[in-house]
């Protein structure tokens, strides 16, 4: 007799528990504010386009409606990227009701598209990812990327088109961050920072970040660093005995956050102005004036898009105005004259006037042999602290 | 005349071999036992197959699959092992996986002995919480151990202050291994404590009736006859160990300390040229290697008769009194719950609740809600934890109800092929995450009908499902391995068939093991992401490859965020079945 009021209890206080659960991680999601500051509003003309478009642009438009609305990207851009250049996109033209992005590893974007071809079923229309090596490699290859030319192409600065039929959807720069409570000083180059370590080696001992150069995006923006920047090796042979190889990102910027690292390099400017908002007067992002690696962050179409016309639209979207606006807003780097920076924006002009223009490096978008990789890793890794 | 009598002669001759059996259906001349049992053999070895061929096949082709210019060649096997520094980690995840198993051990054995066999203060408190780690994925309890016990930890910060040193390095193999045994030793833990509460206390009475104290009776009666258990646990925690790839990427990737699992993942998915050659001919050496550990299982196991302890007569299983020695035992288990588990999940809790998390601040300057914001306000991140839910429960239930009857049939029958079910539902332990995903991947290609599941939930759940399988195998098997063969016997005496026999008797017996390995598989499910990171499609993401997504992209407080959203989840679901299975045992 006791025992069925009991279990309904028992089930009920859990059942009631769930629930407050969910309401109230639900609730407090809501009405939290955001710290990060407010871009200005990104005015879209809907189904227009500028006057310098082809006389048959709406040949396209028409042709993409019949498509059904829907666009499938594959890229290593994260949804906070991408949020504000769908929601604009959508805007424009609003028959797109559908688009899907993935967030990959910067290679298997390409190793997915190439074995879902191969298989017959390629659902991706768009690819878009800035691992410069993977993309040139990808697109070696004849009918690798659908020949289209964009109308904006003219008013955008000529680095503007990566690779044939290859452009770049932003300008993104990578830049060096330092525990402001720790450090003891302010470095502004990677040369600044070099002679802050080979001052007090024991101090810095495990206690420098930097990217792991296996990986793809390692590799590109170090090769790249050590290409485009003259005395590189020479600050690097101070630094890197000190240096801990970290995969990503995020991991670099809590460790120094944390004072596990006193500093790192070759950290994303996505992810490092962000962060230096949240952690005001413990971490610090600069770019380096002895050189700042920037990637264009490669967008193509698919050469056998199912939604090809749609595609098309998107691409010309992202490097028209109002798309690099959006692009800026999602946190990337708009590098069009026209887009202005502010709170929240970064643009391609703000690394010219922090940095300098002799400081900026644009990793081009060419293969790296098989023997160069090698050479660079093993001289990379053989200057790591053990 | 001869004609009219010859079927009664027949008749008689068969009743005076055996009593008439009742009639069962029979499918082309097979009897039903032997079309089960069939089935099970197919669907398994379909199962395992299907990812395991294109991955041999990967392992001698120049080229990846998809290129069909790629010739046969044993050249990535010779790139493997003349690779320099190979030999290094293959000693580094030996070093690993044996210390890891140990340290489990460790662990696990006798907390389950001092909580199912001995009077303790809070047993079933303490039994709960030594349970947690499983709960989260070991790339949670990762962060959290680096946010508390890292060279910039928390704790580590304190230590320093107060003695001037720490006096521990995490970032090594055996930081990594502690970890990670903290992280599977719920595993080891359940396989023994279910093993315990079935057995048959009368073999303590006995040894107590000949004057031996708590501690003999510890030592001589219920340790060896854990022997099944332990064997099961150790095996699958080894295999796990070589292939698990969190803790060794966290810890592990900074020191250059590379193990199996980072080799295949710097060399795969993180390569500037990835090479699947090497990745399939690296996994067909971890198949080899886990192969053999499951023969010398199998071989450890060979008289398991021995372990026999529940017999068809009802015991009621008496705790033993410890005396002074609970107290003792009590406090060890506080300080490895407390350290091991509850502070690094506290960690990681609070992580989510604040903007930055660094010994410089307190943590409860910059609180904030908004990593939960960024989680609920897009929408793929809400749908992979909607995904995650979906994959999880209706893989708990499929996997396990196909370990049950795997169990049943390679154990419990006749069957020509039984040995060969046992193997096959053990296998996927062998097989990476990631290379389980890339085998299903060109499974679902090259097999007609396959295009129809890729791209699917389904497909993640059959890649989930596979990695879950031994999991349940091994939790289910143990149970049946104790209850004794008479059983069945009885069952065949009263007419019913094989399958008769389990539906009716070892069903029911075997409930609680069943409901156990729905539980270990929903929670394995929930937390899995490896093998979905070549599976999953835009709007089939789960929570891990959101949170390797966000973690990728520095958002670290939304991943603690989603964490806690994981733990949640976890938590009500173990709290509600645990009412539930009380409600039953009640009854």
């Amino acid at each position: 007799m006791n025992r069925a009021p009991r279990s309904t209890r028992r089930l009920a206080a859990a059942g009631l528990a769930t629930l407050a659960a969910v309401g109230l991680v639900v609730g407090l999601s809501g009405c939290s504010s955001s710290t990060a500051p407010k871009a200005p509003e990104n005015k879209i003309a809907q189904g227009q386009w500028p006057s310098y478009y082809p006389s048959d642009y709406s040949k396209i438009v028409d042709a993409a409606k019949k498509e059904g609305g829907k666009l499938t990207i594959y890229s290593n851009t994260d949804q906070e990227n991408w949020a504000p250049i769908f929601r604009d996109f959508q805007k424009k033209y609003p028959f797109v009701t559908n688009i899907q992005a993935n967030n990959l590893d910067s290679d298997e974007v390409f190793q997915k598209q190439l074995s879902e071809t191969a298989t017959g079923k390629a659902p991706a229309d768009i690819l878009v990812t800035n691992a410069v090596q993977a993309w040139a490699k990808y697109a070696d290859a004849p009918d690798r990327v659908l020949a289209y030319q964009s109308p904006e192409l003219s008013k955008l600065p000529d680095y503007a088109q990566v690779m044939p039929n290859v452009y770049a959807m932003s300008m993104d720069p990578v830049g060096l961050a330092y525990n402001a409570q720790l450090l003891g000083s302010e470095p502004t180059s990677i040369a600044d920072l070099a002679k802050v370590v080979s001052a007090d080696p024991a101090k810095f001992k495990n206690k420098i970040t930097t990217r792991d150069v296996s990986g793809s995006f390692g590799f590109t923006v170090s090769k790249g660093f050590v290409d485009g920047s003259q005395d590189a090796w020479t600050s690097l042979a101070k630094i890197l005995p000190s240096a801990r190889p970290e995969t990503s990102s995020g991991t670099q910027n809590d460790k120094i956050t944390s004072g596990e690292y006193l500093a790192g390099f070759f950290i994303s400017s996505a992810v490092g102005f962000p962060q230096q908002e949240k952690a005001s007067g413990i971490y610090k992002f600069v770019y380096p004036k002895d050189g700042t690696v920037v990637l264009g962050r490669g967008i193509g179409i698919a050469p056998k898009a199912p939604e090809a016309n749609t595609a098309k639209l998107f691409l010309d979207f992202v490097l028209s105005e109002e798309g690099q606006n959006a692009v800026a807003e999602g946190g990337l780097t708009a590098y069009r004259d026209s887009v202005k920076q502010a709170p929240g924006l970064h643009t391609y002009q703000e690394i010219v006037d922090q940095a300098g223009e002799d400081a900026i490096i644009r990793v081009p978008y060419k293969i790296t042999s098989d023997a160069d990789v090698k050479a660079f890793t093993d001289k990379w890794n053989g200057m790591l602290g053990k | 005349m001869t004609i009219l009598t010859r079927p009664t002669e027949e008749a008689a001759s068969d009743r005076s071999q055996t009593l008439p059996a009742p009639k069962y259906l029979r499918v082309f001349g097979v009897g039903r036992d032997r079309a089960v049992q069939w089935v099970v053999l197919i669907v398994v070895a379909l199962f395992v197959v299907a990812p395991i061929v294109p991955i041999l096949y990967q392992s001698i082709r120049s080229k990846p699959l998809y290129d069909s210019t790629g010739a046969f060649t044993a050249e990535s096997y010779v790139k493997l092992f003349t690779e320099a520094g190979f030999g290094q980690v293959i000693l580094n995840t030996a070093i690993f996986a044996i210390l890891t198993t140990f340290l489990t051990l460790v662990f696990a054995i006798p907390m389950a002995i001092l909580v199912v066999r001995t009077k303790l203060p809070f047993g079933r408190l303490l039994a709960g919480s030594m349970q947690w780690p499983f709960f989260i994925s070991s790339l949670l309890l990762g962060f959290g151990w680096i946010a508390l016990y890292g060279p910039a930890g928390f704790v580590s910060v304190e230590v320093q202050r107060w003695i001037g040193f720490v006096p521990w390095n995490l970032y090594s193999i055996p930081g990594m291994a502690l970890t990670e045994a903290v992280g599977l030793a719920p595993i080891a833990y359940v396989f023994c404590a279910n093993a315990l509460r079935k057995s048959d206390a009368s073999l303590e009475s006995a040894a107590q009736v000949c004057g031996s104290g708590p501690l003999r009776i510890i030592f001589q009666v219920i340790v060896p006859l854990l022997r099944p258990p332990i064997v099961y646990a150790s095996i699958l925690i080894f295999s796990m160990s070589i292939e698990t790839l969190s803790v060794p990427l966290l810890y592990g990737t900074p020191v250059r300390i590379e193990v199996f699992s980072t080799f295949l993942y710097t060399h795969g998915l993180q390569s500037i040229q990835p090479d699947y050659g090497i990745l399939a001919s690296a996994s067909t050496i971890i198949l080899a290697v886990t192969i053999t550990t499951v023969a010398i299982q199998a071989k450890v196991l060979k008289n398991s008769q021995r372990f026999v302890s529940v017999r068809g007569k009802a015991t009621r299983p008496r705790r033993l009194d410890l005396g002074w020695l609970k107290w003792v035992a009590t406090i060890l288990i506080v300080i490895y719950v407390v350290f091991g588990a509850a502070l690094p999940i506290l960690g990681l809790v609070l992580r989510s609740f604040t903007l930055i998390f660094t010994p410089l601040q307190n943590p409860l300057q910059s609180l904030t809600l908004q990593n939960y914001q960024t989680v609920f306000t897009y929408q793929s991140y809400i749908q992979s934890i909607w995904n995650s839910v979906i994959v999880a429960v209706i893989g708990a239930v499929l996997v396990s109800a196909l370990a049950l009857i795997a169990v049943v049939v390679a154990k419990r029958s006749t069957f020509r092929f039984a040995r060969a079910v046992e193997y096959l539902s053990l296998a996927p332990q062998a097989i990476p995450g990631i290379i389980v995903g890339i085998g299903f991947f060109w499974a679902f290609a090259l097999f007609p009908g396959g295009n129809l599941i890729q791209g699917t939930l389904m497909a993640i759940i059959i890649a989930f499902g596979l990695r879950a399988l031994p999991t349940a195998f091994g939790s289910i098997s143990p149970a049946l391995m104790q209850i004794a063969g008479e059983l069945d016997n009885a069952g065949r005496v009263v007419g019913a068939d094989w399958v008769g026999v389990f539906a009716r008797i070892l069903r029911k017996l075997l409930m609680p093991a069943f409901a156990g390995a729905m539980l270990l598989v929903f929670v394995t499910m929930l937390k899995e992401y490896s093998a979905a990171l070549f599976l999953s499609s835009a709007n089939t993401n789960v929570i891990g490859t959101t949170m390797l997504e966000l973690w990728v992209q520095g958002n670290t407080g939304s991943v603690a965020a989603l964490a806690t959203i994981q733990i949640a989840i976890t938590a009500v679901v173990v709290g509600l079945a645990n009412l539930l299975m009380k409600e039953k045992n009640d009854a």
